[in-house]
């Protein structure tokens, strides 16, 4: 069988603190703009499901990159002279700068774990210039995911870190979504993951959450049972302190709702989509 | 599965040496797998020897000549939840218990576990249905 998917791939160069970045990105749909973040260590192509889905692209232009270092997002230059540590202000100002790329007005901002936590500063920082923000997996400070292990010179990076996040996933999504994710994972570059882990670990923005405006930027949370990192409990206090938030709780999904098992996460992303569409 | 009973570890500690021989996924990754292992409770202490991936010794009574690199141990209320059927939240694989369950716990050389993961992961996956 010969079929070709509607996503478009392509490259946009931006201008971070004076350094340029290589961006790697993909694209289906038209209509309101959105913008999908990956998880630490990992790459657009977790979003594979959502870009191919009809009822999504028909009404959202999704647009899904991979951040430098992760995918096919190239290091910029001089990467060797420095140990990779993403940072809460580097982190915004990349996405900043690519939905600016892309001229989106008034987007949507979809992220996953580490992408579903820095949509809260976000949503903070730039609520007037946000439609709404969905965060997945949402904490608003650091779970401590981070050991030496993950990049350490007598261990698999690769094999080592889908390992350590393999569990993450539900044990009763089919097989093939956590196998997919722990081949995305194991093909991270030596110590992305673990400096995607650093920026947990300077990651505490309980106080910015009471603060965020939802009539300017909705946010909805959602929380898979099985993600023993971001907790639903902590997840759901995270929605609690922010005023007209709504969350969200899946049974029997996990940490990777957008690719652990789609078609039993995509009910509840349908949902806040037609919310963050409404007046 | 469920209660691991003293008067049976060697049933299930032959289960699990049989179900990981046989392994299709073990075949597969496990050639470079050559560690001992054991699984421990209040009540029982099981030595495991695996080369290449293959399960080749079992010491349900070990002696101070029968050595580990590594090792699981847990309450017996633990293990019987990380092999519920059911799955129960933070029980239901090895790292979530290694971050969210006090009372589980990976021991002995840590660095040997990790250069071994992915098997290990997959041999105490396989635990948790024989």
């Amino acid at each position: 069988m010969t079929s070709f998917e509607p996503i478009r791939g392509g490259y946009v160069w931006v201008t971070v603190d004076g350094v340029d970045y290589r961006i790697y990105y993909e694209e289906a749909g038209s209509g309101v703009p959105m913008l999908c973040l990956h998880t630490a260590g990992a790459d657009s192509r977790q979003y594979r499901h959502i870009l191919n889905d009809a009822e999504i692209t028909s009404r959202f232009r999704v647009v899904a990159f991979d951040m430098p270092y992760h995918g096919r997002s190239l290091p910029p230059k001089n990467w060797w002279l420095t140990r990779y540590e993403l940072s809460l202000k580097f982190y915004i100002a990349v996405i900043r700068a690519v939905w600016a790329a892309f001229e989106m007005e008034q987007p949507v901002v979809l992220g996953c774990s580490i992408g579903g936590y820095i949509v809260l500063p976000l949503a903070h920082d730039h609520a007037a210039e946000l439609r709404g923000v969905i965060g997945l997996e949402s904490i608003a400070k650091s779970a401590g995911r981070y050991n030496d292990f993950l990049h350490h010179g007598a261990i698999h990076g690769g094999e080592f870190v889908a390992s350590y996040t393999f569990g993450l996933n539900s044990p009763f999504s089919p097989e093939e979504g956590p196998r997919e994710n722990w081949w995305i994972y194991a093909q991270g570059g030596p110590g992305v993951y673990s400096g995607d882990t650093a920026f947990g670990r300077e990651f505490d923005v309980r106080d910015q959450l009471k603060d965020i405006d939802t009539t300017k930027c909705k946010v909805s949370i959602l929380s898979g049972e099985y993600d023993y990192s971001a907790l639903p409990e902590v997840s759901k206090s995270v929605a609690d302190a922010i005023p007209g938030s709504r969350f969200v709780f899946m049974p029997k999904m996990g940490h990777f709702p957008i690719n652990e098992d789609y078609p039993t996460f995509r009910p509840y992303l349908l949902a806040e989509l037609d919310y963050m569409l409404a007046d | 599965m469920g209660t691991l009973e003293i008067k049976s570890e060697l049933d299930w500690a032959d289960k699990l040496r049989d179900a990981v021989n046989k392994d299709v996924e073990l075949e597969a990754i496990g050639r470079h797998c050559d560690v001992r292992f054991y699984i421990s409770s209040t009540n029982y202490r099981v030595h495991f020897v695996v080369r290449a991936g293959k399960i080749v010794e079992i010491n349900s009574s070990p002696r101070i000549d029968s050595w580990c690199d590594f090792g699981f141990s847990a309450p017996p209320e633990v293990w019987a939840k990380f092999r519920d059927p059911a799955r129960p939240a933070i029980y239901h694989s090895l790292f979530a218990m290694v971050m969210r369950v006090p009372e589980f716990r990976l021991e002995g050389d840590t660095l040997r576990f990790a250069q071994n993961a992915r098997a290990m992961l997959r041999i105490m996956t396989i635990f948790q249905d024989v």
